[in-house]
């Protein structure tokens, strides 16, 4: 006989694991929105200082290797670590090499060893063209006037436009469950995402975003299973702990979260830091929207049953079949008669 | 359906669906028989327009006139030092020149790598100092930023941010340099047709360079005739163009951008006048420069309405836009007082295009792009691969799903365009999402299915039941995600992007879902000699009588 290898844990274990994960991630939100409030964001644009080198086109490609190790060695002589580096042509004629440095890196040693690259580059290229100047960049928002304020409304439009939709297939209180368990994925994913200073860039705005969109997801898989186990024969003789456990879609959820949470770790392979960071924070929001679809919404889903079947019942016990109803009133009217 | 015509269907829609995946995403080479010997097969994947994550940047830096980087006057110093040094006619006037030089250009404590000019002219200066040695010859030249300066630079800054944030880019960058210079980064964007001077096809440029070119410009917006200034701007009654101009936007119509340029009731006097001068075209100036003609059948006493680019290119014309209406909002901005004999107007230098503005490899690196595609290739391939194995012939049905995803997604991404689209992390971000759930709703329907076949039913009807019994589900995951990027349009820049690629992401998965893969699993299920072992089926009763 086979058995199944991928059983669903005992509704004990259910228990156990929401008080954990619901306390655990309830704590990362507080901790996040207070790291949030303290230091903001870690934002991937900010103030830095820089080093420009610039050079003829023709020494460069004869002499590229020369010239980055001369830089390299001034660098490290005055103690200067490069955060990142780039590089840009312009036109055909020059070549532009720009070494980044941390905002609170002094002026006074990078105009030093601007100085020292000046000599040093002269001396070792003398036929090359090079110039090198220091810069202070600040960094300005640009952010378009409407971004914030249209990016809420086209929020606040999803969440109407996706409560109603639940409402109608799946009544009020799991609309009520569904768009709690958006903005909770939301909101972790953002704590989470300040939490661990994940440099923040429009692509991680989007995994944020993203974060809704899968635990809707999660979500919907656990209401269809539900509805599926009410209308079974069986469900009278449950309780509706049982009922909403036994509803957990564990083996869609896990699927869903597996396969993007592998997906994602192969563009962390592929791609280089930038790429690997984005990826990480679409892997935070898997874990978000896993959490909610798995566990905080259906185990906080009971008493929210428990209510709805109630209000089911006390609409359904006054209902009385069309002739039941004629039989009774004509008796009353007899009676008053 | 026969068995006979279910193969020759899928005969067919496999050869369409090969051909389609090699359009998509065969390697690029160049092709043998091309008599330059540069034409080159690009597949749809790499003709993506991509954002500044995956493809090319852009940057500048803006000036202000009379501002230069110290390396250039060492440049310049060391020119005019060696011609001094050297001269054996006219010394006396190679070293006044070299002299005057020294005192030509400032520095100021505190700003860091920077020269300033000692003009009068240029405004820039409250003060300076000239220190000598004892032979007269110029050791130092220090000035002091004048405020005036300071805040008419602050407000060009201002206005420069505005007009770039209008354009709502996916990716900008704006720095102020060492207090006094700004630089400027974008993604390269789609390249476009139009010129600076909106001719097409003569000078292609990327919409980048574009704007760098022409949001820098500062200057007094007017119209002219024959040459000259219209009158009304042109006499010194105060009146300046947001007297005549109410408002400047876009309109476009079968694939026409217009600049509608629409006049205050002041404005439809002046066109009045311009209309009985006799004059052919009403030109449209900056700083005293024209920047367009204007024909006389495109101007009316209520408008202009000029087609300012073709081919639906949407890009210059808006930049026009936004750079009109600064101009007309802001007006001249000058260097201390405007009413003064000869106000100074603040101005950056002008960008030359093939010298001054730099380009440079994607954030992520060169090659990254390819690193990507063929992640998302492997991705691809262990799902279809883990699918077959799991799922014999069902798994069969899922690799075209997946291979019909792939391909109606990539040539959704890379042929809307016209500035809708730019590829990124996001969009990566948002394909791997619908991949996956049209994986996940295969295997919840495989799964329906085996339970139904579990029970007793037939093959068939455990197939109608198990499609039956989820259709529900997917459809409801699917609209509430079709919801959610509708609401999305509502967004600007990166926001309207991501919505635009989930919109195409969710139909496709939804399509694939709902229909294709259903189709698909009918003909090959027809087409199967073995309807259990098609689906690995093994009923428990079965293994009991082997």
């Amino acid at each position: 006989m086979k058995t199944n290898c991928c059983k669903a844990p005992s509704n004990k274990m259910i228990k156990i694991l929401s008080i954990i994960f619901t306390a655990v991630m309830s704590a990362l939100l507080v901790a996040g929105i207070i790291v949030c409030a303290v230091l903001g964001f870690n934002n991937s644009h900010k103030d830095a200082k820089a080093v420009t080198v610039t050079v003829d086109t023709y020494a460069y490609n004869v002499n590229a290797q020369n010239i980055e190790a001369t830089t390299n060695v001034v660098f490290a002589k005055r103690g200067l670590e490069v955060e990142d580096r780039q590089f840009a042509t312009m036109g055909s004629t020059e070549v532009e090499i720009v070494y980044v440095f941390d905002n609170d890196t002094s002026l006074a040693v990078l105009n030093e060893a601007k100085a020292d690259l000046d000599s040093g580059l002269e001396d070792a290229f003398p036929n090359a063209v090079f110039s090198v100047r220091v810069e202070a960049m600040r960094v300005m928002d640009t952010t378009p006037e409407s971004y914030v304020g249209r990016g809420l409304i086209a929020v606040a439009i999803f969440a109407a436009l996706s409560f109603l939709y639940v409402w109608i297939r799946y009544k009020l209180f799991a609309a009520l469950y569904a768009l709690c368990g958006n903005v909770f994925a939301g909101g972790l994913t953002t704590a989470l995402i300040a939490l661990t200073r994940i440099p923040v860039t429009p692509a991680v705005g989007a995994a944020i975003a993203a974060s809704v969109l899968f635990s809707t997801v999660t979500v919907l898989f656990f209401f269809n299973k539900l509805r599926a186990a009410e209308k079974e024969d069986s469900a009278a003789d449950k309780s509706e702990k049982e009922i909403v456990y036994s509803s957990i879609a564990w083996k869609e959820t896990l699927l869903f979260a597996g396969l993007l949470g592998a997906a994602f770790i192969v563009m962390i392979c592929v791609g280089k830091t930038a790429i690997a960071w984005f990826s990480l924070s679409a892997i935070v929001a898997v874990l978000a929207a896993t959490f909610v679809g798995l566990l905080l919404v259906p185990t906080t889903f009971v008493p929210a049953k428990k209510c709805a079947d109630k209000l089911a019942a006390q609409k359904a016990s006054g209902y009385k079949g069309a002739k039941k109803g004629e039989k009774a009133q004509k008796s009353n009217d007899g009676l008053v008669d | 359906m026969g068995k006979k015509k279910s193969v020759v269907l899928m005969t067919f829609l496999t050869i369409v669906i090969v051909a389609l995946c090699v359009i998509t995403a065969f390697p690029s080479f160049r092709l043998p028989w091309s008599e330059n010997k540069k034409d080159k097969w690009v597949p749809a994947i790499l003709q993506m327009d991509v954002g500044r994550d995956f493809g090319d940047g852009y940057y500048t830096y803006y000036y202000p006139n009379g501002v230069i980087t110290e390396a250039d006057y060492r440049a310049e110093y060391l020119d005019y030092e060696t011609t001094a040094n050297e001269a054996t006619e006219d010394k006396d006037e190679a070293e006044k020149a070299f002299e005057d030089f020294k005192t030509a250009y400032a520095r100021v404590e505190g700003v860091n790598g920077l020269r300033f000019s000692t003009d009068d002219d240029a405004g820039i200066l409250a003060d300076y100092e000239v220190t000598k040695d004892s032979a007269g010859k110029v050791l130092d030249c220090v000035g002091v930023i004048s405020e005036d300066f300071n805040v008419a630079f602050g407000r060009a800054v201002n206005e420069v941010k505005k007009r770039y944030a209008a354009k709502e880019y996916e990716y900008c960058n704006i720095n102020v340099v060492n207090d006094y210079v700004l630089r400027l980064e974008l993604g390269a964007g789609e390249k476009t047709e139009t010129g600076l001077n909106g001719e097409i096809g003569n000078d292609p440029l990327t919409s980048a360079t574009q704007a760098f070119t022409l949001f820098n410009m500062f200057g007094e917006f007017t119209f002219m005739q024959n040459g000259e200034t219209v009158p009304v701007l042109a006499n010194d009654d105060g009146t300046t163009v947001k007297d005549l101009v109410e408002e400047v936007k876009l309109k476009t119509k079968n694939d026409v951008t217009f600049l509608q340029i629409i006049f205050t009731a002041q404005g439809s006097k002046m066109v009045s006048d311009f209309t009985s001068s006799g004059a052919t075209t009403l030109d449209v100036a900056i700083g005293g420069q024209k920047m367009m003609s204007v024909p006389s059948s495109y101007v009316s006493f209520e408008k202009i309405n000029f087609p300012i680019a073709e081919l639906g290119d949407t890009r210059y014309a808006e930049t026009i836009a936004i750079l009109l209406s600064s101009l007309r909002d802001t007006g001249v901005i000058y260097i201390g007082d405007a009413d003064a004999y000869s106000p100074i107007a603040f101005s950056f230098a002008e960008i030359n295009p093939n010298a001054d503005i730099r380009s440079f490899s994607g954030d992520y690196g060169e090659n990254v792009l390819y690193w990507v595609f063929g992640g998302v290739l492997l991705i691809m391939l262990a799902l279809m691969v883990a699918s077959v194995i799991k799922k014999g012939g069902f798994g069969i049905v899922n690799v075209y799903t997946n291979l019909s995803y792939f391909i109606i997604t990539a040539l959704c991404f890379a042929f809307i365009s016209a500035g809708v689209l730019e590829f990124s992390a996001a969009s990566i971000m948002i394909f791997l999402f619908g991949l996956v759930l049209v994986n996940v709703f295969h295997s919840i329907t495989y799964n329906a299915i085996k339970k139904e076949f579990m029970q007793g039913k037939t093959v068939q009807s455990a197939v109608r039941n198990g499609y039956k019994k989820t259709l529900w589900n997917v459809i409801d995951v699917y609209a509430v995600l079709l919801l959610a990027a509708l609401a999305l349009l509502v967004g600007v820049a990166n926001l309207h992007t991501l919505a635009i690629q989930a919109l195409i992401c969710v139909i496709a998965a939804a399509f694939c879902s709902l229909l294709w893969e259903r189709g698909i699993n009918y003909v090959l299920l027809s087409a199967s000699n073995n309807k259990y072992k098609y689906f690995r089926f093994v009923r428990e009763d079965d293994e009991d009588e082997d």
